[in-house]
């Protein structure tokens, strides 16, 4: 008893001595401070407000106590298929990209073939490209008047639509998520380890069944995981690839609220979606990760041993140029697609698609670049700062930091549009329409990823640096700007590159928060995909993809410029 | 400015899934006078730089104070005190030019541009770095990024300096050479230092005072002479190089002359205290203190092993069914023995440190 006393007290006052040294620092309490705040505003209040808005009784649409609104979406078989759709897709989803992720990072990390470098370009090309141009694309080969079945087949109504076109679609899109990451775990993977099994006189598909697949296992794993998540999120591949044959949770829950109006319905399906992203975060987070074998640190060596045959070598090598040229048609074709006259009849030359673009659009390229710059910068260094208070800091709660600004990465968009939607229509937190609802969405919705960037590459980073630093009579926040900012510069490159790529690109949050006075590309594009105008929508894409790609180049002086980094000397 | 440590306390809470409690330092108490250099000197994971980051503010001391002159500065963060840092790994800025990185702490504080460079350039003078002020830190050799480290440290003309580990990383030649650069410019700015290290002979040449630590407590302090000679304890006995341990017992204790009842014999000694008869004691006799072949004698061993290092042979004799080991230097000089070579063994009375069991 007493001991317990003994340690309440002892904790008390460790708790009371943290506080005290808060308070010598000012800045740095009132920064942590603030961030708890805008994460209660932007990422609890809104999936509060979802939960309550689900449990609405019946048609009134008031928040109420009552699970009528589950009971309905579970009694009709409509909502029930959506719900195993969206789970089937999800699952074969995530085997298929993985599978296709792997099969590439093997090769180019253990295989001896040419165009290497050609391989990891094409896997990036889909990173950068709005997450339905795939679906665009599908449309444009297989389609009504698709290139492939009406022109080169003659098929009139080949049936893309369903799980098979969403597949696909998925597939190329995410399977750059998985080769990235398997990637890192297999470079990471020490080849003395696989030498040394070789040496004992292993063959070599035991040196891959016994040795390289189970160390990579974890990361396998949690690839699957992500992927799962983003699958289940994905909202504009189904929305113009699964017709209303193949019903999926977020385009039902958002066809639940613009389409009938119903809010409580709508939340209660993005509550059923939001279960099973959810679970499978907190697994990827709290247990894969936990298992992996691999430290991130350590430079690639690569071995001289041949890990495959010859004949698998070259089996592997015709699958990567397989892939590689299926992306480059899929975004070749998005190419075409917006010069052509009229898709399917008359494949001449024009720029009609983009006088069409400029003439309804060019309000709206304002407006998407204007959120993407504002969103950009504070979602870069939110994301660096996060991850500096987490790693390098200690206070109360920071256990708490950490998930709850991770955990907006396994809301699905559309969760979190329905959750600002309702959030933000009430004086004072009055924010439906305008920019900063636009901008606080794109900056909490991606910044988890800049987090994770930041993290590990603080993890790198010796803390004695930072120490020094401070040792040096230098403030939280001079330790922050001069030191650890340059420090992890290439992390937070990527994280504004990627804030910069979402806001642009992203759409399954974004299209409920939408108005006449700020709209987004995105969706502009998929209204012209829904109205049949391909080429239209491929032009808009078009200027999209360029916009980003200048932007890229833009951020990448930018950051080497303000934080006085050269590129090229990164240590 | 003096440095004292009052019943500092630290307990860490174990990493691993249990979280136990980690005691790292254990009522360490300390005066560290002005001008002083004190090192704190033990095996690896004793604690040592546990209680020197709570010196200069990383960690806060689960209990007890730490006092910068009269100033209690226990809750005081790293960047409101007065004492700068050396690390184990430098911990230099890599993005940051020599000049710069000496510079830091000048510019944290707002000091005019022409002032810093003027005082970075006499550090860089005082440390042997002139003329490489723009060198990057990857441009330069683990000697030289250790006196960047010194200077950065110094430049801010702290009232209290602190090493963890710093000649680590150095081969041998360069560790002996930058410790008594160490030295001397620590004597030369006059300026108190606590040193951290494992490495008891860098412990002896460059300390005022040693301090030994062992399991987060002190075991012994005093001059790199006393420590070595006068050990109060096996363990610092057995730290502090090479060392013998004798049973014995005693047998008659007159002023200063004890006899012992060792080896079969009575041997008579020097201790300062009195003993009663029968108390058992250990005889802790150092390597080089043990003659072997000559006259006197006290007893007759036979040599087991034969290491030849050059400038001595370390033997091992058996004597009387226990080994002990025996440092001869000037081979040349002295002969050497073979493996199962009979030898007289000896000790000089003055030599033998007596420990009670
Ligand atoms: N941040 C920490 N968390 C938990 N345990 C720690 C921490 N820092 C040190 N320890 C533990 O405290 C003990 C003393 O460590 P340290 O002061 O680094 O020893 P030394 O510098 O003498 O090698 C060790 O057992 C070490 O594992
Ligand atoms: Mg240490």
């Amino acid at each position: 008893m007493s001991t317990i006393l003994l340690e309440t007290k002892q904790r008390g006052r460790r708790v009371y001595l943290e506080l005290q040294r808060l308070a010598k620092e000012p800045w740095l309490a009132l920064s942590i401070l603030a961030i708890f705040t805008l994460l209660a505003l932007f990422i609890v209040l809104p999936l509060v407000k979802v939960f309550q808005m689900s449990l609405a009784s019946g048609e009134s649409s008031v928040a109420g106590g009552s699970v009528a609104m589950y009971k309905e979406v579970f009694q009709s078989w409509y909502m029930r298929k959506a719900l195993v759709n969206s789970l089937v897709t999800g699952v074969l989803s995530a085997l298929l990209a993985v599978l296709v992720g792997f099969i590439m990072a093997y090769t180019v990390t253990r295989v001896n073939v040419p165009f290497k470098k050609f391989f990891n370009l094409v896997s990036i090309v889909p990173v950068i490209s709005p997450p339905f141009v795939s679906a665009l694309s599908i449309l444009l080969l297989f389609g009504n008047n698709g290139f492939v079945t009406y022109n080169l087949l003659g098929i009139r109504n080949f049936p893309i639509y369903g799980l098979r076109g969403l597949l696909i679609a998925q597939t190329i899109t995410f399977f750059p998520v998985a080769y990235l990451s398997m990637k890192g775990v297999l470079e990471a993977i020490n080849p003395a380890l696989e030498d040394a099994a070789f040496d004992l006189g292993a063959s070599r598909w035991r040196v891959f069944g016994k040795i390289t697949l189970p160390l990579a296992a974890p990361g396998i794993a949690s690839a699957l995981l992500v992927i799962f998540i983003e699958s289940l999120a994905d909202f504009g591949n189904p929305l113009v690839l699964a017709g209303s044959n193949y019903p999926t949770l977020a385009v039902q829950a958002y066809l639940e609220i613009t389409g009938m109006y119903n809010l409580a319905g709508g939340a209660a399906l993005a509550v059923i979606l939001l279960i099973p992203s959810v679970s499978a975060f907190i697994l990827q987070k709290y247990w894969v990760s936990k298992k992996s074998y691999v430290t991130v640190s350590g430079k690639p060596t690569r071995s001289t041993v041949k890990s495959v045959s010859g004949a698998m070598q070259w089996i592997l090598f015709a699958f990567c140029v397989v892939v590689s040229i299926v992306v480059l048609v899929f975004y070749g074709i998005i190419f075409v697609g917006a010069f052509s006259r009229a898709w399917g009849f008359d494949y001449s030359f024009t720029l009609r698609n983009f006088s069409y673009v400029w003439d309804v659009g060019y309000k709206t390229i304002v407006d998407t670049v204007t959120v993407a710059l504002v969103s950009t910068p504070i979602s870069g260094i939110l994301g660096m700062f996060i991850a500096f208070l987490v790693v390098r800091r200690n206070f109360i709660g920071k256990g708490l930091m950490e998930f709850t600004s991770m955990l907006s990465f396994a809301l699905p968009g559309t969760v979190v549009g329905i959750g600002y939607i309702l959030a933000f229509n009430t004086k004072p937190l009055l924010l439906t329409g305008t920019l900063t609802i636009l901008v606080a969405n794109f900056v909490f919705r991606y910044v988890p990823v800049g987090i994770q960037n930041g993290i590990a590459a603080l993890h790198q980073i010796d803390p004695g640096i930072e120490e020094a630093a401070t040792d040096l009579g230098a403030s939280s926040q001079t330790v922050f700007r001069r030191i650890t900012l340059p420090l992890i510069s290439p992390a937070f490159f990527s994280g504004l590159v990627f804030a910069f790529v979402r806001a642009m690109t992203a759409i399954s949050a974004a299209i409920f928060l939408v108005s006449a006075d700020w709209n987004l590309m995105t969706v502009q594009i998929l209204a012209q995909v829904s109205s049949g105008r391909l080429g239209a929508a491929a032009a808009f894409s078009l200027i999209l993809v360029g916009i980003i790609l200048v932007a890229i180049f833009i951020i990448r002086i930018l950051v080497d410029r303000l934080l006085g980094v050269k590129f090229e000397t990164r240590f | 400015m003096g440095v004292v440590l009052k019943n500092l306390r630290k307990e860490f809470e174990s990493p691993d899934e249990n979280r136990r409690k980690v005691v790292a330092v254990d009522d360490v108490s300390l005066k560290i006078k002005e001008g002083e250099l004190v090192t704190l000197l033990g095996p690896s994971g004793c604690g040592k730089t546990t209680a020197l980051r709570m010196i200069s503010g990383f960690e806060i001391p689960t209990a007890g104070k730490i006092f910068f002159g009269d100033l209690d500065v226990t809750n005081l963060p790293p960047d409101r005190r007065d004492s700068a840092m050396v690390f184990q790994n430098y911990a230099i800025f890599p993005h940051l030019t020599v000049q710069d990185n000496v510079g830091f702490g000048l510019t944290v504080r707002k000091l005019s541009k022409p002032e810093i460079a003027q005082r970075v350039d006499a550090i860089l003078d005082l440390v042997g770095l002139a003329g490489l002020g723009k060198r990057m830190p990857d441009q330069l050799s683990g000697g030289q990024q250790q006196r960047v480290a010194l200077a950065r440290a110094i430049v801010n003309e702290p009232r209290v300096l602190l090493f963890d580990e710093p000649l680590s990383n150095l081969d041998a030649k360069l560790r002996e050479q930058m410790r008594s650069e160490i030295r001397r410019i620590q004597q030369h700015l006059g300026i108190t230092a606590v040193y951290v290290t494992h490495d008891q002979a860098e412990a002896m040449a460059i300390s005022d005072r040693v301090v030994i630590m062992n399991e987060g407590r002190i075991e012994q302090e005093g001059t790199p002479m006393e420590i070595y000679n006068r050990p109060t304890s096996a363990f610092v006995a057995d730290f502090i190089g090479k060392v013998n341990f004798i049973d014995a017992e005693v047998v008659k204790c007159v002023g200063n002359a004890v006899d012992l009842e060792m080896w079969g014999q009575v041997i008579t000694v020097e201790h300062t205290e009195p003993l009663n008869q029968g108390t058992k004691v250990q005889v802790v006799l150092r390597p080089e203190a043990v003659h072997l072949g000559g006259e006197p004698s006290y007893a007759t061993g036979v040599i087991s092993s034969v290491v030849y290092l050059g400038s001595m042979v370390e033997y091992t004799v058996l004597v009387q069914g226990t080994s002990i080991q025996a440092e001869v230097s000037s081979p040349i000089e002295h002969g050497i023995y073979n493996e199962g070579d009979q030898v007289s063994v000896y000790f000089s009375p003055k030599v033998p440190h007596l420990l009670v069991k």
